[in-house]
């Protein structure tokens, strides 16, 4: 223990230590003098005492800690006569730490200034290093290489003053990110649409904030958010995600009508058609590249196999020459328009053979009479069903449409296919002729019109082999060329909505016209046979040529490409009900697939598949396998996409 | 319980208390797509000012701005709570910004520093009593000077009573370098023994050349130099307990000047 006696008040200074200087003797490790230096740190120990004068004389002072008075006193001038050279006091710890403080901070704020008044205007400027937030994300970057923060902070480039008034002022995020970034809906509503539930303004920046790197996912979002607003908490998907729907994945029937059950077990199993059976499934569906949706790979590739011959043979009967009672064609203008018919010719040739016999006989030539003949109708058939809805004619009654029939035909002599085009044009609604009579050649309806004019059979030239349009004696037929051929798809489509009210004169021959074109058993409504007839929400009636993908739950998405590398369908066998795409997709063989068809109702169906539920999905996508967060399978933005501004600001800006 | 255990416990527990309301309000905030970010920061940019307020307050002794004890203690609990805080408001240990790193490492300095501090003043007055001196920092220079004084006038009475030099040329040419300052500081700071082992050796290097008049001289200045040696201690106990303010109290002046440039661009910017 020091000795106590040492700290009393008088044998002991007064220790300051909110001086701001020390004693430099003490500093360099020497005795301390007894004053220590003055509060401007300069040294004032350079003589041990300060004398006092007392009467005339001038007295010692040193105290007695310092020893006492000294021995000689102080000089005649009151100085003291124990002096020492001056020290170089040093400032106190606390007066240090003060000046560091005040140093560290002033320092900061030079910085900051001087890294202002250096300005900015592009990135890495040094104003920009003081603000910037963090790096973007790849893509902002990119777009906003240009502009800099100026593409969304408007504030940035504004003076001073306005600058930081900004900080009272709030900014439209949402409307920045909305110059670039559109959506199917309103930006600022839950998934961007309305729902029935009240649902609370959102913000692009509530759910993706930027400047957290390059690589940063700012679409990232929890399970608990999703929750948030939606009522029915979803803990994980595999305890209490709502079961699917009953015909899931399904939400209505499909646009071909193709029976994967009879396909599987009869047709594919068939020996006479192994060889052209798939040999799985991907062979028709293109699984490996497909998202949510698996488009087949088309007609060519898939049904052409075994379907094709018989497309050809499907024609289309437009014009047929009926039974007329009697003839009321002008033959004179029917000659004048076609030129004489061979039997004409022949007659003639006779009839000049005789009278230069008789000539050079020199007999009298008497002039040839040609009497009328009865007539007697080269066709006995019935008029066709298109061109008597046409025509608006009973098919079934040449009193009908016997004068109707032949001034048509007489039209068709002088016009060619005009007025078919007309009356087709007429009866659609809309110029839909071009499509319906593709190919039609005039010569081929002239020469037709021509024969049927003059009470005959019109004799093709060639047989038609090639398909397309084409006269057969008293038809004019046309026939698909190829698959999805758009005359024939023309009028089916044309068929489909050729709508007559049922007290309609013109009834029973438009339901006539509607059998003969969609029969599926002849002629082109064979189409129908396996695109469906389906009537859209907004009435109209219409066959389904595409594949059509679903627009159903357009929040929810699905990789078929990124499972079917697990599954390793085209290492299954077709007929394996248990592997590769059966795996999730099970036949279901006792489902009425085909009724689905019998009806236009396309949302009114069976599949030919078992629904895939939540359990299915769940034997791989529950705890502790594989991920099972709700992004993983739904999106929250309807359609998102980008407009096309954001290019023109970002040159508009770099020509700037 | 201690009046000291008492004042922590409600401090902690009032921190405890805001540092729950704020995670469970930063987490429901979050659950609801609602930015947190301005509360939190807000809260820290406070409680930095708080803390900072400690400083002013060991200035205003003679303002009755409740015991300094209770600063102490808040400026202690406070500074935990502002690295929870911290951590809550950015959500992550490094930001992304070049800004807000450069604000992030001055935090963490701070906060280690001020950890250190605290250790320190634990730690340190405890190794000081067992020392079994008291000595004011200020007065170690004097201290020491007069110990040197009484070592060399007790080797100059040697020499002068016993005729032989060995003493005073050991002192000389060794315990003239000990006495001069403190020594073996940083072996001292963490609780070394060193000076102590070199006196030993200085002291059994020289004993086997004295005679026992000298030998009497050697113990008087060998007792000098075991209080020096208490003094080295105290030395470097003291002065580790003072200088890491040097660190901390400038580094907590450059976080202030930050965080006051981050709320400033944050309003600007962010909102």
């Amino acid at each position: 223990m020091m000795d106590p006696e040492k700290f009393k008040h008088d044998s002991s200074r007064y220790e300051r230590p909110t001086r701001k200087f020390t004693c430099g003797r003490a500093a360099s490790w020497g005795k301390p003098c007894e004053f220590g230096p003055h509060v401007s740190g300069r040294c004032g120990g350079t003589s041990e005492c300060r004398p006092a004068k007392v009467g005339d004389r001038w007295e010692c002072r040193r105290s007695a800690i310092a020893g006492g008075p000294c021995k000689d006193g102080p000089g005649p001038d009151g100085t003291c006569s124990c002096t020492h050279p001056p020290c170089l006091p040093k400032r106190s710890l606390r007066s240090l730490r003060g000046i560091l403080a005040a140093s560290a901070f002033a320092l900061v704020i030079a910085v900051i200034a001087l890294m202002l008044s250096l300005g900015g205007g592009g990135n890495g400027s040094a104003r920009d290093a003081i603000i910037e937030a963090g790096d973007l994300t790849g893509g902002h970057a990119n777009f906003t290489s240009s502009l800099g923060c100026k593409s969304c902070h408007s504030a940035h480039d504004e003076d001073a003053g306005d600058w930081f008034l900004a900080a009272f002022e709030e900014e439209d995020m949402t409307g920045q990110c909305l110059d670039c970034h559109t959506f199917g809906g309103d930006p600022r509503l839950g998934h961007n649409a309305k729902f029935a539930a009240k649902t609370q303004a959102t913000e692009c920046v509530m759910c993706h904030t930027e400047h957290k790197g390059e690589d940063a996912d700012i679409k990232l979002m929890s399970d608990r958010q999703c929750s948030n607003c939606h009522e029915n908490e979803i803990d994980s998907f595999s305890e209490n995600h709502p079961q699917f729907s009953d015909k899931f994945p399904h939400e209505r029937r499909t646009s071909v009508q193709f029976n994967h059950v009879s396909h599987l077990s009869k047709h594919f199993a068939d020996q006479r058609f192994t060889e052209r059976a798939p040999a799985d499934c991907t062979s028709c569906h293109a699984v490996d590249t497909a998202a949510r949706a698996v488009e087949p790979a088309g007609f060519d590739k898939t049904c052409a196999q075994c379907h094709t011959s018989a497309i050809k043979e499907r024609e289309l009967v437009v014009l047929r020459l009926p039974e007329f009672e009697e003839n009321l064609i002008d033959g004179d203008a029917v000659l004048e328009a076609c030129g004489p018919t061979l039997e004409t010719w022949e007659m003639v040739r006779e009839n000049m053979a005789e009278m230069t016999d008789a000539i050079e006989a020199g007999d009298d030539v008497e002039l040839p009479e040609f009497e009328e003949e009865d007539y007697e109708a080269v066709s006995l058939e019935e008029g066709d069903p298109i061109s008597a809805f046409l025509l608006g004619m009973v098919a079934d009654d040449p009193e009908s449409y016997g004068e109707p029939m032949q001034e048509f035909i007489m039209r068709l002599v002088e016009e060619g296919p005009a007025p078919l085009a007309e009356l087709v044009d007429e009866h659609a609604g809309e110029e839909v002729s071009p499509i319906l009579l593709s190919g039609l050649n005039a010569e081929l309806v002239k020469r037709v019109a021509c024969a049927w004019a003059a009470n005959l059979e019109y004799e093709a030239p060639a047989e038609n082999s090639l398909g397309g349009w084409h006269g057969e004696a008293l038809e004019l037929r046309y026939a698909p060329v190829r698959h999805a051929d758009p005359v024939a798809k023309g009028w089916v489509a044309f068929a489909l909505n050729s709508n007559v009210e049922e007290d309609d004169d013109n009834a029973d021959a438009a339901e006539a016209m509607h059998e003969a074109i969609l029969n599926p058993k002849e002629g082109v409504g064979a189409c129908t046979k396996c695109h469906a007839i389906s009537e859209a929400e907004d009435g109209t009636v219409g066959a389904e040529w595409h594949y059509r993908p679903s627009n159903a739950r357009p929040y929810t998405t699905y990789s078929h490409g990124a499972h079917i590398t697990l599954l390793d369908p085209e290492g299954v066998n077709l007929m394996d009900p248990e592997n590769g795409c059966r795996t999730c997709h099970k036949v279901n063989e006792a489902a009425p697939y085909q009724d689905s068809f019998g009806q236009r109702d396309p949302h009114h169906f069976e599949s030919n598949f078992f629904p895939i539920n939540r359990e299915t999905c769940a034997q791989c996508h529950s705890e502790g396998q594989v991920q099972q967060d709700c992004q993983l399978c739904h999106v929250y933005h309807a359609d998102p996409g980008f407009d096309l501004r954001m290019v023109e600001h970002d040159k508009a800006a770099i020509e700037e | 319980m201690n009046p000291i255990a008492i004042r922590y416990t409600i401090i902690w527990g009032a921190a405890l208390t805001g540092l729950a309301i704020l995670g469970v309000y930063t987490h429901l905030a979050e659950l609801a797509l609602e930015r947190s970010e301005f509360i939190t920061g807000y809260t820290l940019f406070a409680v930095m000012l708080a803390l900072a307020l400690f400083n002013a307050r060991k200035k205003l002794a003679m303002v009755p701005l409740v015991r300094s004890a209770y600063w102490l203690a808040i400026h202690v609990v406070g500074g935990v709570a502002a690295v929870v805080l911290f951590f809550i408001h950015t959500g992550s240990i490094w930001p992304a910004g070049g800004y807000e790193q450069a604000l992030a490492v001055v935090f963490y300095l701070v906060s280690l520093s001020g950890i250190f501090g605290y250790a320190v003043q634990r730690i340190n007055p405890r190794r000081l009593v067992q020392t079994d001196l008291e000595i004011i920092f200020e007065r170690i220079p004097a201290e020491l000077a007069e110990i040197r004084e009484k070592a060399e006038a007790e080797i100059r009475a040697c020499t002068e009573e016993t005729g032989s030099d060995t003493l005073a040329r050991h002192y000389m040419e060794t315990l003239n370098w000990y006495f001069r300052r403190p020594r073996f500081f940083v072996n001292n700071a963490f609780g070394g023994d060193a000076g102590q082992h070199w006196l030993r050796n200085q002291y059994r290097t020289v004993n086997r050349y004295l005679n026992d008049d000298e030998r009497a001289y050697l113990d008087r200045v060998n007792e000098l130099a075991q209080t020096k040696a208490k003094i080295d201690v105290h030395y470097a106990c003291q002065s580790t307990m003072k200088n890491w303010l040097l660190l901390h109290l400038p580094l907590a002046a450059a976080l202030l000047g930050l965080m006051f440039w981050h709320v400033v661009v944050v309003n600007v910017y962010a909102l």
